[in-house]
C-alpha cells in the first residue's frame, strides 16, 4: 500500500473519532482500525499510547509497521 | 400493490376450478380491495385483485398483449416503466393502458425472461404463454414481494400469501420441520422453504419456468462482493458522492411514479429521516410522515421524530402503542404473517399501516434495507469486534473491547463483563463462514429447548445452519469477513422477516403499499461493491450514508447510537390485561394437540411469565414467549382452522372476468 493511500485511510479514522489519548476503550478501537483496514496484526504492547495515542502517531505506526515487511 | 393466484393444471385434467379460484382471490381481498379479475382457459386460472396506484381507469388484471396470447397476473410496481415503454415503443411495440403491468408484457415479447434484468422494481408475477404452453413466474430481487406455491393432485396452486393457497382443502396442512429449524436458528424461513410442509416460496431474483409438468426456478440476479482489498473505488468523497445520487434518484422514482399520494414512515433513524429528506427536499411535493411511539420509554424515539418532522415542515402523524395494543391485535399479526415470529415488533407496524390507511394514504416509502445494505445492525459492529478477539485469543487486552459495545444501554457490556465474555467469546473461529452470526444463531435456538421430543427429532433430520453456509458464493472465503456477514443477513432476515413479516405483510393488511428506495439494485449493487470500511469504519455503522447526507440531516440524528427498533415482548401478553387468548392457547390440551412444543415445559415456563407479569426477563425468554405464541396461533389459524373462521368473503368488485372455459365444461 501507499504512504498516501494510507494516510488517507488513518483520515476517514480522523474524521469519526478524536485522538484515543491514553484511553483503554478508545485505544483498542483504534487497533481494530488498525488491523482491520491494513491488515496488520498488532500485538498486546503495540495497543498503546505511544503507537496508537494520536492520529498522528497511529500514521507513524502503521507506514513503520509497513516499512518492515 | 396487489394479490396474485393461480390455478394450472399439469396433466390435462378438468379446467381450474372457476370457485376455488375466486375463493383464493378472496382471501387475497385486503391486498387489492378496489378490484379484482381473473382469467381463465382449460389449463390455467390467473386471479387478481388490485389495489390501484398506476393507471387508475386502465390498469384492470389479467392482462393482455394484443391477440391474447399472452396473459399475466402481476403484484407490485416496475418503477423504470416509462424508459421502459420508450425503449420497446422504438422497438414497435404499441400500448393500450399507463400501467407498468402492460410494460412487463411487451418486455417479455421482446427480451424474453432476459426482461427481469432490466426492471428496477419490486414485483411478484405470473405469465401465461398460450403459444409455448408455458408459464413464467418471477420475483424481484431482494423478495420485496412474496410468491408461493405447491403441487397438489395434478396440479399447481400459486398465491401472494399461503392463506389463499389454504384455500383448496385439499393442500395438505402441516407444519416442516425443516421450515422450522430455519425460524427456530435465522427467525426465519429461507426460500423455498416455509413454514408449511409442501408449500414453497419462489426465492428471491429467481424466475421459475413451468412447461410440460416440469417446474424449473433458476436465478437472474444474485447478491455479490468483490475481493476484499479489490473493490473498484476506494475514494470516501467519490464513493460518498455516487452513493447520494443513487439514494436521490431511487427515492424520487419511489416517490414520483404514483397516481396517488405517497407518505414516508419517520421512525427517527438516520435512514427514514434520510429518504424523508431526500423527498421534502428534492421532489417539491408536499410531505405527509407517519410515527409510531411507545408508551413504554425504553422504545420510544419520539424526539427524534419531532426533531426531523420539525425540519421538514412534514405533515405529520403518530400514534402511542401499550403492551395491551400489542397483545390486543397479535392474533392478527400472526394471521398475516402466516409463520412463527420471534418479537412483537411486527405489531406496532401492523397498526402503524392502518392508520396511514384511515388517513386517506395507500403508499408510504420506508427506509428498510439500509440496515443491511449498509452494515447498520449491531450484528456487523459485535461481528467486528468478535473477530478482533479472535486474531489473538491469548491477548489479555483484546476482550476488553466489549465494552465499546452499547455504553448507553442499561444491560451494556461493561455491566455484566462475565457474561459478556462467555457470550460472544464463544465461536470464535476464523475459518467459520457462520462466525458473524453464531451468538445470534446460539440465542436463538435456546427456543429448541422448550420442543416436544419428536418435533425436535424430526428437525433434527436437517442442519440448516450447514445447508444455509454450503449456499454461500463460490469465492465468498475472499470477501470481507463483513460483506459475508451482510450475505447471510440478506438471505434470511432481510427477506424473510424485515420485508415480509415485518414489511409487505404488515402493510398489505391494511391495504398498504411499502415503496423502499434503499433496495434499489442499483444502489444495492453498488453499495455491495464499496470497500467494507466505507459502510463499517471501525465500530461507525452506516459511514459512508452520514457523510453522504450529513447536509440535510441534523447530527443529532446522524450521530446518535443506533437504536434497534424493538417493542415490548413478554410484557404485552402477561399483563393486567392478559388477552383471553393466551391462556387458551397455552393449555396443556392445545400444546398437546399441535405437538410442537412441551405441554411441561411450556407451563412450567409461563408460569414463570405470569409471575413476573412479564417484565424484567432476559432476551431469551423473551423470544420464547413470542416464539411460542406465534407458533401456537399459526396451528390455530391455519391447521387446526383453514381460514374460513376469519370470514372467507368474496373477491372485491367489480370483477373482470375473461372466461374461455363454459360452465358445461366444469
Amino acid at each position: 500500500m501507499k504512504p498516501q493511500d494510507i494516510l488517507d485511510r488513518i483520515d476517514e479514522f480522523r474524521n469519526i473519532r478524536t485522538d484515543p489519548g491514553s484511553d483503554e476503550a478508545k485505544l483498542l478501537e483504534a487497533a481494530l482500525f488498525v488491523e482491520d483496514v491494513f491488515g496488520l496484526r498488532l500485538t498486546d504492547d503495540e495497543i498503546c499510547e505511544r503507537n496508537l495515542g494520536t492520529h498522528q502517531s497511529t500514521a507513524q505506526f502503521v507506514l513503520k509497521k509497513f516499512e518492515a515487511r | 400493490m396487489c394479490g396474485i393466484c393461480g390455478i394450472i393444471n399439469l396433466d390435462g385434467g378438468p379446467p381450474p376450478d372457476k370457485n376455488l379460484l375466486l375463493k383464493m382471490m378472496g382471501r387475497l381481498r385486503h391486498r387489492g380491495p378496489d378490484s379484482s379479475g381473473y382469467y381463465r382457459d382449460d389449463q390455467v386460472g390467473l386471479g387478481h385483485t388490485r389495489l390501484s396506484i398506476i393507471d387508475l381507469e386502465m390498469g384492470s388484471q389479467p392482462l393482455c398483449n394484443e391477440d391474447g396470447t399472452l396473459w399475466i397476473t402481476f403484484n407490485g410496481e416496475i418503477f423504470n416503466y416509462v424508459e421502459l415503454g420508450k425503449e420497446l415503443s422504438g422497438c414497435g411495440h404499441q400500448f393500450r393502458t399507463r400501467s407498468d403491468t402492460e410494460i412487463i408484457i411487451h418486455a417479455y415479447e421482446q427480451w424474453g425472461v432476459n426482461c427481469f434484468e432490466r426492471f428496477n422494481g419490486q414485483w411478484a408475477l405470473a405469465l401465461w404463454d398460450t403459444r409455448e404452453k408455458k408459464v413464467i413466474f418471477s420475483r424481484d430481487r431482494l423478495g420485496i414481494r412474496p410468491l408461493y406455491y405447491t403441487f397438489c393432485n395434478n396440479k399447481i396452486l400459486f398465491a401472494s400469501e399461503i392463506k389463499a393457497i389454504f384455500a383448496d382443502q385439499e393442500v395438505l396442512r402441516s407444519l416442516d420441520p425443516a421450515g422450522m429449524a430455519e425460524i427456530f436458528s435465522f427467525w426465519s424461513p429461507v426460500a423455498p422453504r416455509t413454514a408449511f410442509r409442501g408449500v414453497y416460496e419462489l426465492q428471491p431474483g429467481h424466475y421459475a419456468i413451468l412447461k410440460d409438468g416440469c417446474f424449473e426456478a433458476r436465478p437472474y440476479w444474485s447478491i455479490r462482493f468483490p475481493m476484499a482489498g479489490h473493490e473498484t473505488c476506494q475514494s470516501e468523497s467519490k464513493n460518498a458522492e455516487y452513493l447520494r445520487e443513487l439514494l436521490i434518484d431511487a427515492s424520487r422514482l419511489r416517490f414520483t411514479r404514483s397516481d396517488v399520494p405517497v407518505g414516508a414512515y419517520l421512525s427517527g433513524g438516520i435512514d427514514s429521516s434520510i429518504t424523508s429528506a431526500i423527498v421534502s427536499k428534492y421532489t417539491g411535493s408536499p410531505l405527509k410522515t407517519y410515527s409510531i411511539r411507545f408508551m413504554d420509554k425504553e422504545f420510544d424515539e419520539g424526539p427524534f421524530q419531532h426533531e426531523m418532522v420539525k425540519r421538514l415542515g412534514a405533515d405529520h402523524r403518530d400514534f402511542k402503542i401499550s403492551n395491551e395494543d400489542i397483545g390486543r391485535v397479535f392474533p392478527d399479526v400472526i394471521w398475516h404473517t402466516e409463520r412463527p415470529i420471534l418479537r412483537t415488533a411486527p405489531a406496532p407496524l401492523y397498526l402503524l399501516s392502518k392508520l396511514v390507511r384511515e388517513s386517506g394514504y395507500k403508499v408510504v416509502v420506508t427506509g428498510e434495507g439500509a440496515d443491511e445494505v449498509l452494515a447498520g445492525y449491531d450484528l456487523f459492529r459485535e461481528a467486528k469486534v468478535r473477530l478482533f478477539m479472535a486474531r489473538d485469543r491469548g491477548s489479555a487486552k483484546r476482550m476488553n473491547i466489549l465494552f465499546n459495545l452499547y455504553p448507553w444501554m442499561v444491560r451494556t457490556p461493561g455491566k455484566a463483563p462475565a457474561f459478556a465474555r462467555s457470550f460472544f467469546g464463544r465461536d470464535l473461529d476464523l475459518s467459520d463462514s457462520g462466525f458473524s452470526h453464531r451468538p445470534r444463531w446460539n440465542t436463538t435456538s435456546a427456543i429448541r429447548q422448550l420442543l416436544d421430543d419428536d418435533f425436535q427429532k424430526e428437525m433434527e433430520g436437517v442442519d440448516v445452519e450447514q445447508e444455509l453456509l454450503s449456499s454461500l458464493p463460490e469465492g465468498h472465503q475472499e470477501w470481507d469477513p463483513i460483506c459475508r456477514a451482510q450475505w447471510l443477513e440478506m438471505v434470511t432476515l432481510l427477506s424473510g422477516y424485515i420485508l415480509s413479516a415485518q414489511g409487505d405483510r404488515m402493510l398489505m393488511a391494511n391495504s398498504v403499499e411499502g415503496r423502499f428506495p434503499f433496495l434499489d439494485y442499483r444502489f444495492v449493487d453498488y453499495a455491495n461493491q464499496l470497500p467494507a470500511r466505507h459502510k463499517l469504519l471501525a465500530l461507525d455503522e452506516k459511514h459512508l450514508l452520514k457523510i453522504a447526507f450529513s447536509d440535510i440531516v441534523p447530527q443529532s440524528i446522524l450521530q446518535r447510537p443506533k437504536q434497534p427498533y424493538r417493542a415490548p415482548d413478554a410484557a404485552s401478553f402477561f399483563n393486567a390485561d392478559n388477552p383471553d387468548w393466551v391462556d387458551d392457547l397455552l393449555s396443556e390440551y392445545m400444546l398437546k394437540k399441535a405437538a410442537v412444543f412441551s405441554p411441561k415445559a411450556v407451563v412450567s415456563f409461563t408460569e414463570k411469565c405470569r409471575r413476573v407479569k412479564g417484565l424484567g426477563m432476559s432476551n431469551t425468554d423473551n423470544m420464547r414467549v413470542v416464539a411460542i405464541l406465534s407458533t401456537m396461533l399459526v396451528y390455530h389459524h391455519f391447521i387446526e382452522n383453514d381460514g374460513e373462521g376469519r370470514g372467507d368473503m368474496p373477491p372485491p368488485g367489480p370483477v373482470t372476468v375473461i372466461d374461455h372455459v363454459s360452465d358445461s365444461g366444469l
